[in-house]
């Protein structure tokens, strides 16, 4: 085992109330009651990741598979990680009005429609979910994968992976230390996100799932290949013996040749249903990163009608967030249309009072200009 | 908009914002202030100012342990998105993200990942080749089920092997050091032999007698093999269940579906880190038999009994409820294998019996004995039947094996009459046989159960002008490689008793000849074994010498009509021997079968119902292989 498990291990216990301490190859630790009766270890225990060590020492080896190491794992995969977190307000000075304006038009396509600035910038915390998940891939063989996402905290839109990357790499903010003063935060949509962060794991895992399908076609065809020769062989067998046997016996032999050709109807499908890779997403990370940005009301107007929309530049990443239809949330361009904003899909429906959906945010009708 | 504007937060009426003071704690809003400060007009909010209009906005406030969002994230999550509840809640509670505690997960995912087992410490300790779908199949159990599975193999395929596998390389590795394997009282010995000799693993055996002369053999270190039927019996269970292990195998495991049962009562009691069940049938007539055995590999993992009926009903059937959700959920505790799937071709068995009438001596010595073992065997004590039955046995064999039992029992008048038959018709229709197979090229194994016969085949077959190789048990190991090594090499016969039947592998003959036959056809099925397969490429012939109106004779049409035995494959006797009965002594039911008989008659008439025993359970098996194949997914991995 890598000393990278053993050093998660000692971790864990000394989180959950162990001390220890390392003597060469081995640590020796002391497990609080908790420990003791969950991994079934003595309140001293000698550990070590080295094989010779524990040969020659008696120390308890955490080898791979041991089921205090993945005890302690299941316990803290229970457990997940999640929390808010600040991202750091970046040195490089933010974009001007005049130039964040000029990035929209060239950035974000509106069709129909021109982009105008209706006030001026905020500077705000836009609310981000970072979703990792465990994803697995179960078929002929199971894969263990992690997939991470990263979405708008308000609708759910998930984020490039130029952008992520970015994000990823932004400094949190200092702890605290000092009394702040005032922050405005665009309020997260925690389910919205959510859905949106679990739509775009699932979109992915199908993706992943669909490559490893391909993969594994080749093996399958030879599986398919060798039970079809295996039947075959097996059904002549049986015709064969039905030619010499006694006729009493001759309904047995048949009874057996059609259940025979029933299994290789059964197998075969099964050989088939292989090529379907199933997967699971388990979270084990959920952060809520309120990343500092900068809010700009924008009027989409196509002729004398203005559609108010918000704009949300991120100035860590350096490029706006995700926008999307403010009608049903997806990420498709937007389009002015002669009665609303929204997506293709959406204007292309008739504007039914009773079953409108509620806007999303960043988006709404504003009072007609003059 | 100028520059200059750029930042101004003269709090638009047409935007809703909410600027609440943070109670502290938080650098952010801080460096919120100088970095605003730096591109233009300095940043002013009003603690709790609320402009009404479009867009929502938050509040942060200090919270217990961190800063809650306002208004508050929904606690409650829709039933689709139940996998991120304890993660939102976190958030919700306004919980910041603890560095340390986002390493601890990393640190878990790389261990939850990496299960271990890429590779086998134990394939270079191993003396044999596994073949692919078994290391899948070890692999399987230790990395994606943590060592708990139900291995359900078809048949023949090697669960043993798989089981093997898998005890090895915990043993090996260290994780299991206290591993318990119970067996059919009819397997111990076989299991014993392949853990020694295809693992070099050892094994104490309960009972034996190094066993009995171990201080403590239950709390001992080390892998303890033992059959079921023993240990469920006090003061074994008790012992065994008080003991801690590492790894407990059950192997026929479908014998402790039944929870009411002695036999689940105690591998329910057993306390073990790991756990395989090894069954080819997991489902038998009630789809509960499988919730059982999960019960066990998995307490809880397939719900409560009600639930499990609810879901999936009770009746074993092709139309299962939710077949597929079952399934799916199987494959997370079972590996199963069928034949048509792996890459272990099996050739056919071909059969042929020669019924061989004595000439007059020998019929009469043979009638002489059976009167005689009728005669003592009423009021005889066990230990005085045993050496009747072996008697009756060596009757079957040859005069020459007799002839020295005979004598030892102060048997001497029919002693000497088994001394004047100096040769028998089964001895030269044998000959025949091998002239005929030698001269078109084959290599030919005849099997005998006793030593004496084995001397006496030696001569005639060495007066015929052939060479043969001899092999038994009181050979040194070198003397019996040399006999194997000969056999392969340039002797194209190999005369050999049972010794040979246990362990050595001839995969180069295809021809096997019993010349006398076992009453018990476990053994008949091990001779076979040897020849017929994994690694034997052409089909097996395998020849019977029956003595006309012999025991043997009268046992072998019975196992042929009733379960056609040479049409079963590998490991399916088994499967039929124990529906009869647990742990059938198939050798002593045939020998009180007929000293309980008053003739041969009456003796057939026992056996023909014993047969429809035999046929019985061997329907039962075939209906329940069926069912299995229907219901279960193949699962390779």
């Amino acid at each position: 085992m890598s000393t990278a498990a053993l050093r998660f291990w000692l971790d864990y216990c000394e989180r959950a109330g162990a001390t220890f301490e390392q003597n060469g190859d081995q640590a020796l630790v002391l497990l609080p009651p908790e420990l003791q009766a969950a991994f079934g270890l003595p309140e001293e225990t000698a550990v070590t990741a080295d094989p010779d060590v524990a040969a020659e020492g008696g120390a308890l080896l955490l080898s791979p598979g041991h089921p205090a190491l993945e005890r302690a794992a299941a316990a803290v995969l229970a457990a997940g990680d999640a929390g808010h977190l600040f991202l750091a307000w970046p040195r490089p000075l933010p974009p001007s009005a005049t130039t964040l304006l000029a990035r929209a038009r060239e950035r974000l396509e509106v069709e129909h429609g021109r982009i105008d600035a209706a006030g001026e910038a905020l500077a705000v915390f836009l609310p981000l979910v970072r979703v990792l998940a465990l994803a697995t891939y179960a078929a002929d063989q199971q894969f263990q994968e992690l997939e991470e996402v990263w979405a708008d905290g308000r609708t759910g839109a998930a984020l490039p992976p130029d952008a992520v990357r970015s994000l990823a790499a932004a400094a949190p903010a200092e702890p605290a230390g000092r009394p702040g003063r005032a922050v405005p935060v665009l309020a997260p949509q925690l389910e919205a996100a959510l859905r949106g962060a679990q739509a775009a794991l699932d979109a992915r895992a199908v993706t992943r799932g669909t490559e490893l399908a391909r993969e594994a076609q080749g093996a399958l065809r030879g599986e398919a290949e060798r039970a079809e020769a295996y039947y075959a062989e097996l059904l002549t067998s049986l015709a064969r013996r039905r030619e010499s046997a006694a006729p009493e016996r001759q309904p047995l032999l048949d009874a057996q040749a059609a259940a025979t050709r029933s299994e290789r109807a059964r197998r075969l499908a099964e050989i088939s249903a292989k090529a379907q890779v199933r997967h699971e997403l388990r979270p084990v990370r959920l952060h809520l990163v309120l990343v500092p940005a900068l809010h700009l009301p924008v009027d989409i107007r196509r002729g004398e009608r203005r559609y108010a929309h918000d704009l949300v530049w991120l100035l860590p990443v350096g490029a706006f967030a995700p926008v999307v239809c403010p009608h049903c949330g997806g990420a498709a361009p937007l389009v002015a249309g002669r009665e609303r904003l929204g997506c293709r899909t959406c204007l292309a429906r008739p504007i039914s009072p009773g079953t409108a959906a509620p806007p999303h945010p960043g988006g709404g009708m504003r009072s007609p200009g003059p | 908009m100028s520059d200059a504007q750029l930042g101004c937060v003269p709090h638009r009426p047409a935007l809703a914002v909410l600027l609440s003071a943070l109670g502290g704690g938080l650098e952010a809003s801080g460096e919120f202030q100088e970095a605003a400060s730096r591109f233009g007009v300095p940043v002013e909010l009003t603690p709790g100012a609320v402009p009404a209009g479009v867009g929502p906005w938050a509040a942060l406030r200090p919270a217990a342990g961190g800063l809650a969002l306002e208004p508050a994230l929904p606690r409650a999550l829709p039933a689709d998105l139940a996998g991120f509840a304890g993660l939102a809640r976190a958030v919700c509670a306004g919980q910041p993200v603890e560095a340390r505690a986002s390493q601890l997960v990393d640190g878990a995912l790389a261990v939850w990942m990496r299960p271990g087992f890429e590779t086998f410490v134990s394939l270079p300790q191993l003396r044999f080749q596994p073949y692919p779908h078994q290391l899948r199949a070890a692999a399987t159990v230790l990395r994606r089920m943590r060592g708990r599975a139900l291995l359900a193999d078809e048949v023949g395929l090697g669960k043993t092997i798989e089981a093997g596998l898998v005890l090895s390389e915990l043993f090996l590795r260290r994780l299991a050091g206290r591993c318990l394997i119970l067996v059919p009282a009819g397997l111990v010995q076989q299991w014993a032999e392949e853990l020694d000799r295809k693992f070099g693993l050892p094994v104490a055996v309960q009972g034996s007698a190094a066993w009995e002369r171990a201080a403590q053999p239950w709390s001992a270190p080390g892998i303890v093999l033992a059959s079921l039927a023993a240990v469920r019996r006090a003061p074994n269970a008790e012992r065994a269940a008080q003991a801690e292990w590492d790894l407990v195998v059950i192997d026929e495991a479908h014998r402790v579906k039944n929870p009411q049962s002695a036999s689940a009562r105690l591998v329910k009691a057993l306390r073990s880190r790991y756990l395989l069940l090894l069954t080819a049938t997991p489902v038998e007539n009630r789809l509960e038999d499988l919730f059982q055995l999960v019960q066990l590999v998995r307490p809880g993992y397939l719900g409560t009994p009600a639930e499990f009926r609810r879901r999936h009903g009770s009746v074993a059937r092709t139309d299962v409820r939710d077949a597929a959700g079952l399934q799916q959920r199987m494959r997370e505790v079972m590996v199963r294998h069928r034949r048509s799937e792996v890459e272990v071709m099996l050739p056919r068995r071909l059969a042929e019996t020669l019924r061989v009438t004595p000439e007059p001596d020998e019929a009469a010595l043979y009638a002489a004995v059976v009167a005689e073992v009728r005669r003592c065997a009423s009021g005889a004590s066990p230990q005085e039947r045993v050496g009747l039955r072996a008697l009756q046995r060596l009757a079957g064999s040859s005069p020459r094996a007799l002839h020295g039992a005979l004598e030892r029992s102060g048997r001497t008048a029919l002693a000497r009459q088994a001394a004047a038959v100096s040769d028998t018709r089964k001895a030269q229709v044998l000959i025949e046989l091998l002239q005929r197979h030698v001269a078109s090229g084959d290599k030919v194994a005849v099997f005998t159960g006793f030593r004496d016969t084995l001397s006496f085949l030696a001569e005639r077959v060495e007066a015929a002008g052939l060479a043969a190789a001899c092999y038994h048990g009181a050979l040194s190991r070198r003397e019996k490689d040399a006999a194997i090594a000969s056999f392969q090499g340039d002797r194209p016969i190999l005369l050999t008793t049972e010794a040979a039947g246990e362990g050595r592998n001839l995969q180069f003959c295809h021809v096997l000849c019993n010349f006398d036959l076992p009453w018990n056809p476990m053994q008949i099925e091990q001779r076979l074994g040897r020849v017929h397969r994994i690694g034997q490429t052409e089909d097996v012939l395998v020849s019977s010498l029956v003595g006309r109106g012999t025991v043997e004779e009268r046992v072998f049409s019975v196992l042929e009509a009733k379960i056609h035995l040479f049409e079963l494959v590998v490991g399916e006797l088994d499967m039929i021997l124990g529906r009869v009965e647990d742990d059938l002594d198939f050798e002593s039911f045939i020998f009180d079968a007929f000293t309980a008989s008053a003739d041969d008659t009456e003796f057939s008439r026992r056996l023909e119902q014993f047969g429809d025993q035999l046929a019985a359970a061997r329907a039962q098996y075939l209906e329940g292989r069926a069912r299995n194949d229907a219901l279960l997914p193949d699962l390779t991995s």
